[in-house]
């Protein structure tokens, strides 16, 4: 781990009021945890290459959130679960099996545009 | 039937596996179990669900700073809920977002210079951050890049700088409120610490003491300012300062820039550590126009003593006085003509009887007790009237300059007065410039307001004339002005000077409700202004008709009232030879009864200061309630106004000043006369 990444923050980021044909995506998480951080970067990176300017990505840490992990019927972090377009779909793990959340995400249909060395 | 068999039996394996699944899932769902197994076969992992980290988690959950962890591109990967709320922000919309939109823009930067720098040994500064409803919020931010990470993370301690920021804001506007406070009073602060040897000076400190700001101070540098006079006092009273003594002192300094001697006040604390002092701390003070009023008010509280001392006396001494002229005017009348030895030394006692009075007279001018005839006076009108006796009075070789500018002054003022104070004034000019230079008289109209009095301590505010009289002579030291008012005060050679003159001005101008000012330097010359209360100009100028009434013109009874049985039957004797009918009384209740008794009684003259409660005014308005046409004239050894004013408008009774002629009484006499005809105007 000689290099590493620059740390320079990116300007897209959500807008904070989510429409109503916009994807909704909860991310139950536990605390600052390895496959709980790496998870948000996965999706993030998934997310900014897919859906750029159509979702809403709320993270929810289920220490601070347990009423939100039960009413969500989480039993594991991290989860995702995508609310919004219907049908409701959950996937467990950290993300980086790109192609599971893309079929999770109901967007295998569209042409995979090449990875981009994070 | 058999691949039926098989699909049944298989469907049944399938539903008990998820029967089995959803029934693993619900125990741990449920709270069921206290560790599970995960990873692949080879490498499997027990994890206990309350692991021993839940302290530090809750620390982090709970601590009352911001704390959050940032990804290598600045992604928000975990935050607690303080950081939420100080970003006003729901928490679940703050994580999985850029740390970049909460950085003001003009802040970026710098931002991205201490993300770069959290990776050696950590960073912290302070930041504007920018909150979910737009509004700014100061923050303390300290970043750290953390170790033994597979991926890089950066993790961070936010605090909430507003109340921090607020509170030295109140501090700040307190400071700036002392300073504002200290400055209006024309105080300066000072601290010095006496272990480092270094001082910290408000600018109107170093101000104080006329120096350049930010030069080297301390004790040796202060004592070095200090008055020599005043140093050993000085050093001794730093040197008894003891822990928490309160240092309290005055003392003359010089000011380093123009040499000036000036009065500082120096109030403050010395602080002692371990036996010794380490810290003096307060405030200073220019009092020296404090002190000039002080020093005024003395000499005022003197010059009052020293009047009602020679009133007193020069009241008793006309009384005397009184007696001698009239017994020798007597004496004289009754003289036979064949004795011109005896005449001429009756005639040379009676000049020195006026001589004496003459005397007493100015010293009651000097005690503010003498009779003044006020009215309004066009100063521009008298100045040019008297010009050629100001000229006179000088050297040819003085040049005279009399200014009085465009616009007419009026006064309320006795001008017979006013004119021997400007002469008197105008003569001791010629002596300080020893027979040439330039005296300068100027009257101009001045407003005197609160803030431009700081040399008239006790002038009210408002208009006045002011009057100068300005000479380029030898000028007088400090200590001579403040005693050129005192009686018998001269500088003059014995016999050149009765040293009267100026206490007789500034009696004057005192009781005309004046105010006097000094202004001199040794080899400047000297001027002295005369504030006098301003009049309107008068409409009329009434002229009482006394001309009809002569001597022994009425028939009177007069009624003599004095307590003082010597000069009483001087006096009887004295009207009496003037051809009127005199009954006498020694009091004014004998005197009432004696009006009631005889209702021929149609003049009265009383004394005005006598004992038993009731004095010559009270009579007079009494006697007058009675009898108004009874014609009155006081008399007294001393009076404000020749004219005694009543309670009721018009009632003003004329005075004879003590001692007095005979041909005065005769005049006296017919003025009281006449004002039973014609009331005294009351201009």
């Amino acid at each position: 781990m000689t290099d590493k990444p620059s740390l320079r923050p990116r300007t897209s980021d959500p807008p904070l009021i989510p429409a109503a044909d916009r994807y909704l995506l909860r991310l139950y998480v536990s605390g600052g945890t390895e496959r709980s951080t790496r998870a948000i970067e996965n999706l993030r990176h998934v997310c900014e290459r897919h859906l750029d300017g159509r979702y809403d990505l709320e993270v929810i840490d289920i220490y601070q959130h347990p009423e939100a992990a039960r009413a969500a019927q989480i039993v594991a972090a991290p989860t995702l679960v995508k609310a919004t377009p219907a049908p409701l779909r959950r996937i467990i793990g950290d993300l980086s099996d790109q192609h599971k959340v893309l079929h999770a995400l109901n967007l295998t249909s569209l042409p995979t545009p090449p990875d981009v060395i994070g | 039937m058999n691949s039926t068999a098989n699909d049944t039996s298989r469907f049944d394996e399938l539903e008990a596996r998820l029967r089995e699944a959803e029934e693993t899932l619900d125990a741990i769902r449920n709270g069921e179990v206290d560790a599970v197994v995960v990873g692949p076969a080879d490498r499997q992992q027990v994890y206990t669900l309350e692991s021993p980290d839940r302290p530090y988690r809750l620390f982090v959950e709970q601590i009352q700073e911001g704390a959050v962890t940032l990804s290598a591109e600045g992604t928000i990967l975990y935050c607690n809920r303080r950081f939420a709320e100080m970003l006003a922000m729901p928490q679940e919309q703050v994580t999985g977002g850029s740390i970049n939109r909460f950085i003001l823009a003009e802040q970026k930067g710098r931002f991205e210079q201490l993300l770069d720098a959290s990776a050696a040994g950590g960073s912290r500064e302070e930041f504007d951050l920018v909150a979910g409803d737009g509004t700014l919020m100061p923050a303390y931010l300290s970043l750290v890049e953390l170790a033994r990470e597979p991926t890089r993370r950066v993790c961070g301690i936010v605090m909430d700088l507003t109340q921090q920021r607020q509170a030295e804001q109140r501090h700040r506007a307190a400071e700036e409120s002392l300073q504002i406070a200290l400055e209006a009073s024309g105080m300066g602060h000072w601290n010095a610490d006496l272990v480092a040897g270094t001082t910290h000076r408000s600018p109107s400190c170093d101000a104080i003491f006329g120096r350049e700001p930010n030069l080297p101070w301390n004790r040796d540098i202060f004592i070095d300012h200090v008055h020599p006079e005043d140093r050993d006092t000085v050093a001794k009273r730093l040197e008894a300062l003891g822990d928490g003594d309160r240092l309290e002192l005055e003392c003359r300094i010089r000011r380093r820039d123009n040499d000036a001697v000036r009065w500082i006040r120096l109030n403050g604390k010395v602080y002692y550590d371990d036996g010794k002092p380490v810290r003096a701390a307060g405030v200073v003070a220019d009092i020296t126009a404090w002190h000039q009023l002080e020093e005024q008010f003395h000499q005022a509280q003197k010059m009052e003593a020293v009047g009602q001392l020679t009133g007193g006396l020069a009241h008793d001494f006309n009384n005397l006085l009184a007696v001698i002229v009239s017994s020798l005017g007597i004496a004289q009348r009754r003289l036979s003509k064949a004795d011109p030895t005896l005449a001429r030394q009756l005639n040379h006692a009676e000049q020195a009887a006026h001589r004496g009075a003459a005397l007493t007279r100015q010293l009651l001018s000097f005690s503010r007790r003498q009779s003044l005839l006020p009215r309004v006076v066009c100063i521009n009108d008298l100045l040019d009237d008297l010009e050629p006796l100001i000229r006179g009075a000088v050297d040819e070789k003085v040049d005279v300059r009399i200014d009085t500018g465009d616009s007419a002054c009026h006064c309320r003022i006795d001008p017979n007065q006013l004119e021997s104070a400007i002469l008197n004034l105008a003569i001791n000019a010629r002596d300080a410039m020893a027979g040439s230079g330039t005296l300068r008289v100027e009257a101009r109209a001045v407003e005197l307001s609160a803030t431009n009095m700081e040399s008239l301590s006790d002038a009210p505010p408002g208009q006045y004339v002011k009057l100068s009289v300005v000479d380029t002579g030898m000028g007088m030291a400090p200590e001579v002005q403040s005693r050129i008012f005192d009686p018998f005060f001269t500088t003059k050679e014995i016999g050149k000077g009765s040293g009267l003159g100026l206490s007789m001005v500034y009696g004057f101008v005192k009781q005309s409700n004046g105010h006097i000012e000094i202004d001199s330097e040794i080899g400047r010359g000297t001027a002295i202004h005369l504030y006098l209360p301003w009049a309107e100009q008068p409409v009329v100028a009434a002229k009482p008709d006394t001309d009809r009434l002569n001597d022994n013109s009425q028939s009177v009874l007069v009624l003599v009232v004095e307590d003082d049985p010597h000069v009483r039957s001087i006096v009887v004797d004295l009207v009496r030879d003037l051809g009127h009918s005199v009954i006498e009384a020694a009091n004014a209740t004998d005197a009432l009864k004696a009006i009631e008794e005889r209702s021929d009684v149609n003049f009265l003259f009383t004394d005005i200061v006598m004992p038993g409660g009731m004095s010559g005014t009270e009579l007079a308005r009494e006697a007058r309630r009675r009898r108004p046409q009874l014609a009155v004239l006081l008399t007294t050894g001393f009076t404000t106004e020749s004219l005694s004013e009543g309670p009721n408008s018009g009632e003003r009774f004329h005075i004879l000043q003590k001692p007095y002629a005979r041909s005065e009484l005769v005049t006296a006499i017919e003025a009281a006369l006449a004002q039973t005809h014609e009331p005294v105007s009351q201009a």
